[in-house]
């Protein structure tokens, strides 16, 4: 079934490019100063969210840190019931995560976000965690960020190609202040939302972040969301702890997507009044596993990602608490109810990686001196297998440890991780919701592998005459003759590479009494230089004013190692 | 030609436009301003009383959580400081006394933690290493115990930083003693006398304490000092006539011991009264006695240890007067010879000599546990020729 209501504007708006003209420097001036103030905007707004989280968990489920019964079973439950019934009838576009929300906001609906969108994913969401749902805040204020982004945008009537460009700005932004990370959210957002980054682009990215993260520092303070504790690679044999966290990891990733995947449309193709109670059964189920005696596995949960990061469960109950949170994420998440999984992603990384770190110190007590740093990489797998997204995941673990020494454990954990839930699980989760949503958003992960085709690939040898440029015409005219060709490839140091067709060669030659070079014959301009390691793209860009381009040499432009026509691009992109 | 009036203010409204249209980029940015003025100041009247809320509530759990503590109940101050902090992250005293929770509760490794973090943010906190000195102590770590004990007397403390160096290097020298580090322990026993108060107790602690490391010396200094700043102390008084007795100072143990017992009348210290008297009494290694003074107190002293000797053998069952190789039999002719050669010695250069040998035999004698119960006698014997075999002045 698509369900194309839970991104799409219920009538998609008409954007028209009603601004003034202005200079490309003027624009690009103000597109900058505007992303510092949707830094700010997210900024202030993700601080309100965070507030109105922690203001609910204390109504609904109490001020102590380990909530009492009733409250803790009734508060899921009963606070789930509502957020159905927002969702259902007030804020229809506000499940999920966000992320893809945000995606389709870019390649879908030019830069269009609802600002109903940001205050249902505001209520909602912080409904949902506060009241124990196992879900975290950064994916809504990602969204939030990028709702405020969009109608500033459209209220400031931007291009459309800025207005584009703006919802992920405010989703960097939103995610920078609620994660304290502005590097881990400029990069997720290049390398999950836009999957590509210009110069321009980056530096209101760069700006929104940095505006918004010095904002909610302001407010909530520079303390990261888990206090960090002493990190150590002691010695190289670790890496295979690291090497099995990485395996491990790639596992729990590859379970949790599976069953998001299995569970999600068949949560959505029930009959419409069970989604009334579908929240609410998702949140007896986590009251029940708290009052049960783990409590940890409700809401976002960092106190608990705090504990584990410092030694404070033994190994068996940090698997239990990451198998058990894996059940409780999937079962909010396929409820519909509104909330990230950022939070989860981490906390199940933590408990696995600090679970491994138990299980060789217990084995190999002498290697491992830090639970906190196997904690730390396992968030980083998480990130790596379910998310996928590796260069943010191998940056988030350095920008939070702020410790470059455990860089080798990282990258070696997050790699595996990465290649085996790949394998095992081939459509990221991202794209697998878009899908199941019935959104044709663009996968990534599918760009960034994409084979690109150079011009190497469809590259011909030389088969017409060379000429050097300061020869007569009429010898060139008898070179070409012995040669039957049509047209002649010229060398016109230091102007570069030219060609002239046979046809006026013999017309300069016949008409005129002086002897001309083939230099004097050139038109400008002359061809643009091409290389064997030029996109075929690039080649397209330029060579409908020629029949042919000739392929040169990178470190010698006067040396040839081929031609290329159109022909021969054509024939590389259907091969 | 004239202008319609019309058109004139048509193109009058077209301008107005045109110079709005100019201005709108620096409007938007005044109204942005404005609008996140606005924002700013009501995200920070929402922040100040979510703020006043979280520092009420993390008061609150926090006085929980010391209640819980005090009454010696950690485990059950662990979550309600766990919740304060949740409401104040960065509260260091509420991560110390959640720390002091663990600790008491006996998860070590928790405590630790937040211990060691408590020390990244402050390194010189005497409190925290303290802490972290006291879990090494626990876990039979003695260099890491007395790394941080050293952080702790060398660090900063809240209030009275002086009297909290003092109790800390005393309680390194107990551990220092409990692990059997008795050179380390007189080293910081030493660091603490040049800084310790001068209250009776403080002395009468150094005195103890240097008993406990053997340096009898230094203990009667100080048990002197303390009777000295506290002239009806008996503690000191029995302390510094213990130590004096221990160092072979006999009479002015016996001064002490009196002192003692005029301010608190006690057997056990008239025992030791008539002990060291006897000792003073029996003692031939004074060097201010005559030779003839000198032998006499040779002959009782063999005669004291004849009687030990008949005792030993009547309870085992030995005759003294046949030789088989029993070692009572052996101490026995020891015992003729040397008292062949005492009747025959009167000059006192011959008896110095003899002290040596006597010592030895009546340590000997005396110190066989299978002979029953020791007489006054006998443990002044013992006291006296224990070890000795020199003058003394």
């Amino acid at each position: 079934m698509i369900d194309t209501n839970v991104i799409a504007p219920n009538s998609p708006p008409v954007i028209e490019d009603r601004a003034a003209p202005e200079t490309p420097a003027q624009g690009e001036r103000f597109f900058l100063l505007l992303a510092i103030f949707i830094g700010i905007f997210s900024g202030l707004a993700v601080v309100c969210f965070r507030i109105t989280i922690d203001f609910l968990r204390i109504v609904l489920l109490g001020s102590s840190v380990t909530p009492t019964f009733p409250r803790i079973l009734l508060a899921p439950a009963l606070t789930g019931i509502v957020i159905a019934l927002l969702v259902m009838f007030v804020f229809p576009r506000v499940r999920g995560s966000g992320v893809n929300q945000t995606k389709s906001a870019l390649y879908v609906y030019d830069g269009y976000i609802p600002f109903r969108t940001a205050i249902g994913k505001f209520i909602c969401s912080a409904l949902a965690i506060g009241s124990g749902q196992s879900l975290g805040p950064e994916d809504p204020s990602l969204q939030i960020g990028a709702s405020i982004a969009s109608a500033l945008g459209r209220k400031l009537e931007l291009t459309r190609e800025r207005l584009r460009l703006i919802a992920p700005v405010g989703a960097a932004a939103g995610l920078a202040a609620a994660f304290n990370s502005p590097i881990s959210a400029i990069l997720f957002v290049i390398e999950e939302v836009i999957g590509r980054w210009t110069a321009g682009f980056l530096g209101a990215v760069v700006l929104s972040a940095v505006s918004s993260v010095v904002v909610a520092r302001y407010f909530l303070g520079s303390q990261p969301l888990f206090r960090i504790p002493e990190v150590q690679f002691i010695a190289p044999s670790e890496l295979l702890a690291y090497a099995a966290l990485g395996i491990v990891g790639a596992f729990a990733s590859v379970l949790l997507a599976k069953a998001i995947q299995v569970l999600r449309p068949r949560m959505k193709a029930l009959p419409r009044w069970t989604q009334l109670f579908q929240p609410a059964l998702a949140g007896l189920i986590i009251g029940a596993i708290a009052l049960a005696g783990r409590p940890e596995v409700m809401g976002a949960g960092y106190e608990f990602i705090d504990q584990a990061m410092h030694d404070q469960f033994p190994w068996k109950i940090l698997a239990i608490l990451a198998g058990l949170k894996i059940l409780t994420t999937v079962l909010s998440f396929v409820s519909g109810t509104p909330g990230g999984m950022f939070a989860p992603t981490l906390f199940i990384g933590a408990m696995l990686g600090s679970a491994v770190g138990g299980v060789e110190r217990h084995f190999f007590p002498h290697l491992t001196l830090s639970i906190g740093t196997y904690a730390l990489v396992g968030m980083g797998v998480l990130f790596a297998g379910f998310l996928r997204v590796p260069m943010t995941s191998v940056f988030m673990v350095l920008e939070v440890s702020g410790n470059y020494s455990i860089i080798v454990p990282v990258i070696l954990a997050n790699t595996l991780s990465y290649l085996i839930s790949r394998n095992l699980q081939p459509v990221p989760i991202f794209d697998l919701l878009s899908r199941q949503d019935g959104l044709g958003l663009p996968s990534m992960e599918e760009q960034r592998e994409e084979r690109v085709l150079r011009v190497e690939d469809a590259m011909r040898a030389v088969d017409v005459p060379v000429i050097d440029s300061q020869i007569p015409a009429d010898e060139a005219l008898e070179i070409a003759e012995n040669h039957a060709a049509a047209e002649i490839l010229v060398d016109d140091p230091p102007f570069g590479w030219s060609s002239l067709t046979v046809g006026a060669l013999r017309d300069a030659v016949e008409q005129n009494s002086s002897e001309p070079t083939v230099a004097s014959l050139l038109s400008e301009p002359h061809m643009p230089p091409i290389y064997p390691d030029h996109s075929l793209d690039f080649v397209l860009r330029h060579i409908s004013q020629w029949s042919f381009l000739p392929v040169t040499h990178r470190a010698n432009n006067r040396r040839i190692v081929g031609l290329i026509t159109m022909n021969d691009v054509m024939k590389a992109f259907d091969k | 030609m004239k202008t319609p009036p019309k058109r004139k203010w048509a193109s009058r409204v077209k301008a107005a436009k045109e110079r709005i249209r100019a201005l709108r980029r620096p409007i938007y940015v005044v109204s942005l301003s404005l609008l996140a003025a606005g924002f700013f100041a009501f995200t920070f009247s929402v922040n100040r009383l979510y703020a006043e809320k979280r520092s009420h509530l993390s008061a609150y759990w926090f006085q929980q959580g010391q209640a819980e503590l005090e009454e010696g109940r950690p485990q059950n101050a662990i979550p309600d400081l766990r919740t304060a902090l949740l409401y104040s992250h960065e509260n260091s005293r509420y991560q110390l006394n959640l720390a002091r929770a663990l600790a008491a509760a006996n998860r070590v490794p928790e405590a630790r933690s937040y211990f060691l973090n408590l020390l990244e943010e402050e390194p010189g906190n005497g409190s925290v290493n303290l802490e972290l000195a006291r879990l090494s102590a626990k876990d039979n770590d003695p260099n890491q115990a007395r790394r941080y004990f050293n952080g702790a007397i060398y660090g900063a403390w809240d209030t009275d930083p002086i009297l909290k160096r003092q109790q800390v290097r005393q309680e390194l020298i107990s551990f220092l003693i409990a692990n059997d580090l008795k050179t380390q322990a007189h080293g910081e026993l030493m660091s603490y006398t040049a800084e310790m108060p001068s209250t009776p107790n403080a002395q009468l602690w150094v005195a103890r304490t240097f008993t406990k490391l053997g340096d009898d010396r230094s203990a009667l200094d100080f048990f002197v000092a303390a009777s000295q700043t506290n002239r009806r102390d008996v503690t000191a008084l029995l302390g510094a006539g213990w130590a004096a007795f221990r160092l072979g100072r006999y009479r002015e143990a016996v001064e002490y011991f009196k002192g003692a017992e005029s301010l608190h009348e006690d057997p056990s210290t008239l025992q030791m009264i008539e002990l060291v008297t006897s000792v003073i009494e029996l003692n031939p290694f004074d060097s201010s006695i005559s030779a003839a003074e000198r032998r006499h107190r040779l002959m009782l002293a063999m005669g004291i240890a004849d009687q030990r000797l008949k005792t030993c053998a009547d309870s085992h069952d030995v005759d003294l007067d046949t030789v088989s190789g029993d070692p009572l039999q052996l101490a026995r002719s020891q015992w003729s010879y040397l008292n062949r050669q005492l009747r025959g010695t009167y000059n006192n250069s011959g008896l110095v000599q003899l002290l040596a040998p006597v010592a030895s035999l009546i340590t000997n004698i005396e110190q066989n546990g299978g002979c029953g119960a020791q007489t006054p006698n006998d443990q002044a014997m013992l006291r006296i020729y224990q070890g000795g075999g020199e003058l003394q002045r």
